[in-house]
């Protein structure tokens, strides 16, 4: 074959890297056009239709059309779903062509990895004609690119001229450098594994190694990409490259898409969690409706003392009184209950009472209890004021889902239990609700304080407790985590449950 | 000196990049940059009287897009297998990563990585969940934002050698 000359190598090259997205053909003076490439092909499809192709397309034109030097279409219809620019580089003996693809873009991706099979092909043809050349001095000069000739020897001789970005992979054998020993723990010396296994083969093409990042001579990023090339004669070449910007499209791209994959699992979470808050909210408008429910069926009672009407109906009053802020809440109750569990109050003076608090539940919870047959005591050693991380409202719903979860399960006739006392130091307070119930079977401890978690009422036969969806127990374990606490579960000695949580003390006081 | 190659498996997105950055250049950037190939590094570590120099293959995340070659595991002597704690979805993506590194390279060390512990309130499901769902050995939650852990994860690598 007849040298190509640098010049037309460069304007090719030249062309072919900043469109990147073409075709190319050769057209040898005895008028053989020579032809590779995709673009030609119609999207959507893994395989070429030729036989759709009009007849002046460029896959015509692979069917060794005889063709006049020089030609000089301009543009090609591509078929049916693209079309195309030519460009044609005289050359004294034939014609290079170059097929740029203009369609639109209806899979950027697809043709991004089109565009990689096209370079390669396009980096094996334009390396060829550089090994045919047979001298660096011929070799088309590309300052970010390397031309390395893979010998019988198994050595890497270079044939482009040196640059410095490539001395890190030189040995140092003076005028004719060579590819050095690589470490395979490195990319390169990695890469060299496949592409001696690719240069053993006999089927003529290229293997890309895919772009890398290591530092470069001053220690910044660079990205680089190796080819390793094999022509139907037998020849063997590597190109080792730096990528400048040429990969930015491809990142973009990605970048784009992992994005907004990103966005729509955030999305989706936040959706969950509204829907969870939703059903907190749900479930907790049922306890005060519990409360002024048992009261209602107390004062209908017969021959009740007026002082005990007063206070029932105090608490029922107070009960309505908490629904009512409640369902007002529920206008903002997303973002509020967002900003709870975000917001921990540490400081002592504005604190909640942990003692306070706790008396007020249990008081408020007192008339359900007394319905439902079971008694309900507070067993405490602390002293009148404990202030514990978190807020006083949700730290009531604390103790009152652990009390209703108590009073549901407990046997009539029982007692439950609040039983409260320091821990080691004084440095934190624990709360345990102790009921005399069946407790809770191995096999659903693991999971009691995650969402939607219910447990058998009757073991083995599947029950759930009535209109409970699982979420007070977890409710209860992500306010006291946030708050620094701990929740937990275990079996209380001598039958029944032991639902229990710890928070850090702040201060105390008598 | 001791020379290993270590690589960092993940799904798209789960700090892989943050987590080297920081265990190598002690930084931190909290916006999203995702890795196209492969970026490499290197890092010394002093295990007892001796030093072990990483070459840390910072591999990009495995999704619909890209998936990892099986060349970039060769010869690989120990992985952090990285999860994103708040994406369940990214458990999946690492077991899958763990069993073809390990038909490659059945010897390879491998240390388990629950990342973004900063936001553990986000978590998909509780820490001891995630220790309990990854059955193959213990877990390190870590986040390359505050650099809770990290440190000990690599170095943790580095002592099996």
């Amino acid at each position: 074959m007849d040298p190509i000359p640098n010049s037309t190598l460069g304007a090719l090259a030249a062309i072919l890297m900043r469109e990147r997205s073409a075709a190319w053909c050769r057209v040898d003076g005895d008028g053989v056009v020579r032809a590779s490439g995709g673009d030609w092909q119609r999207y959507g499809e893994s395989t070429p239709v030729l036989g759709e192709c009009a007849a002046d397309s460029f896959a015509a034109l692979e069917g060794l059309l005889p063709v006049t030097d020089p030609i000089t279409l301009h543009s090609l219809d591509m078929g049916a779903a693209g079309s195309g620019d030519l460009h044609v580089i005289p050359e004294p003996q034939g014609s290079l062509i170059c097929i740029l693809d203009s369609s639109p873009r209806t899979e950027d991706w697809r043709r991004l990895q089109q565009q990689g099979n096209e370079m390669a092909l396009l980096h094996a043809e334009l390396a060829k004609q550089a090994l045919e050349l047979g001298s660096a001095h011929h070799a088309p000069e590309q300052p970010n690119r390397a031309l390395f000739e893979y010998t019988v020897e198994g050595a890497c001789d270079l044939l482009t001229p040196v640059q410095s970005w490539l001395r890190p992979w030189l040995a140092g054998r003076s005028g004719s450098p060579q590819l050095a020993q690589l470490d395979p723990a490195g990319f390169l010396g990695n890469f060299l594994v496949d592409a001696s296994d690719f240069w053993a083969g006999t089927a003529p093409g290229s293997l890309a190694s895919g772009p890398w990042v290591e530092p470069g001579e001053a220690g910044e990023d660079q990205e680089y990409e190796a080819i390793a090339l094999l022509d139907s004669s037998g020849a063997k070449g590597l190109i080792l490259q730096r990528r400048l910007g040429s990969s930015m499209e491809e990142t973009g791209l990605l970048q784009g898409v992992r994005e907004a994959q990103l966005h729509l699992l955030a999305a989706h979470s936040e959706a969950q969690k509204k829907e969870v808050l939703l059903q907190c909210i749900v479930h907790d408008l049922r306890g005060p409706l519990s409360s002024m429910s048992a009261v209602l069926s107390i004062l209908g009672q017969e021959g009740l003392a007026q002082d005990k009407r007063s206070k029932l109906l105090e608490v029922a009053q107070r009960q309505a009184q908490r629904q009512d802020e409640m369902m007002r809440e529920v206008l903002t109750v997303f973002a509020r209950e967002i900003r709870d569990l975000q917001r921990v109050e540490r400081s002592p003076e504005r604190a909640p009472d942990l003692v306070q608090v706790l008396r007020t539940t249990v008081r408020d919870r007192a008339p359900a209890f007394e319905q439902s047959g079971l008694g309900l005591e507070i067993e405490s050693t602390l002293p009148d004021s404990v202030a514990v991380p978190g807020n006083g409202g949700r730290l009531s719903r604390v103790i009152g889902n652990l009390l209703d979860n108590a009073r549901q399960y407990a046997p009539k006739d029982s007692g439950v239990q609040v039983h409260v006392e320091f821990g080691p130091a004084e440095k934190t307070v624990e709360v345990h609700v102790l009921d005399r119930g069946t407790g809770v079977p191995p096999h659903a401890q693991d999971r009691l304080f995650q969402r939607f978690s219910q447990v058998d009422t009757e073991p083995g036969e599947g029950k759930t407790r009535p209109g409970s969806v699982g979420l007070g127990l977890f409710f209860c374990r992500t306010s006291v985590e946030a708050w620094g606490g701990q929740v937990g579960y275990g079996d209380r000695p001598g039958g029944g449950a032991d639902f229990w949580f710890r928070l850090p003390v702040l201060a105390m006081g008598q | 000196m001791i020379r290993k190659k270590i690589c960092l498996l993940g799904a798209f997105a789960v700090g892989k990049s943050s987590l080297v950055r920081r265990f190598v250049h002690s930084e931190y950037d909290d916006r999203y940059m995702t890795t196209v190939g492969v970026k490499v590094e290197k890092k010394e570590c002093q295990v007892g009287d001796h030093q072990v120099s990483l070459v840390i293959w910072d591999l990009h995340g495995e999704d619909r897009w890209q998936e990892v070659r099986a060349s970039y595991l060769r010869g690989t002597a120990g992985a952090l297998l990285v999860a994103d704690g708040t994406r369940i979805e990214s458990l999946e993506v690492m077991a899958q990563l763990r069993k073809r590194l390990l038909e490659q390279n059945p010897d390879a060390h491998v240390v388990t990585l629950v990342n973004k512990m900063d936001r553990e309130a986000d978590f998909a499901i509780t820490a001891d969940e995630w220790r309990a769902r990854v059955d193959w050995g213990p877990v390190v939650f870590t986040s390359a934002r505050t650099g809770h852990g990290v440190e000990d994860a690599f170095q943790s690598l580095a002592n099996h050698w």
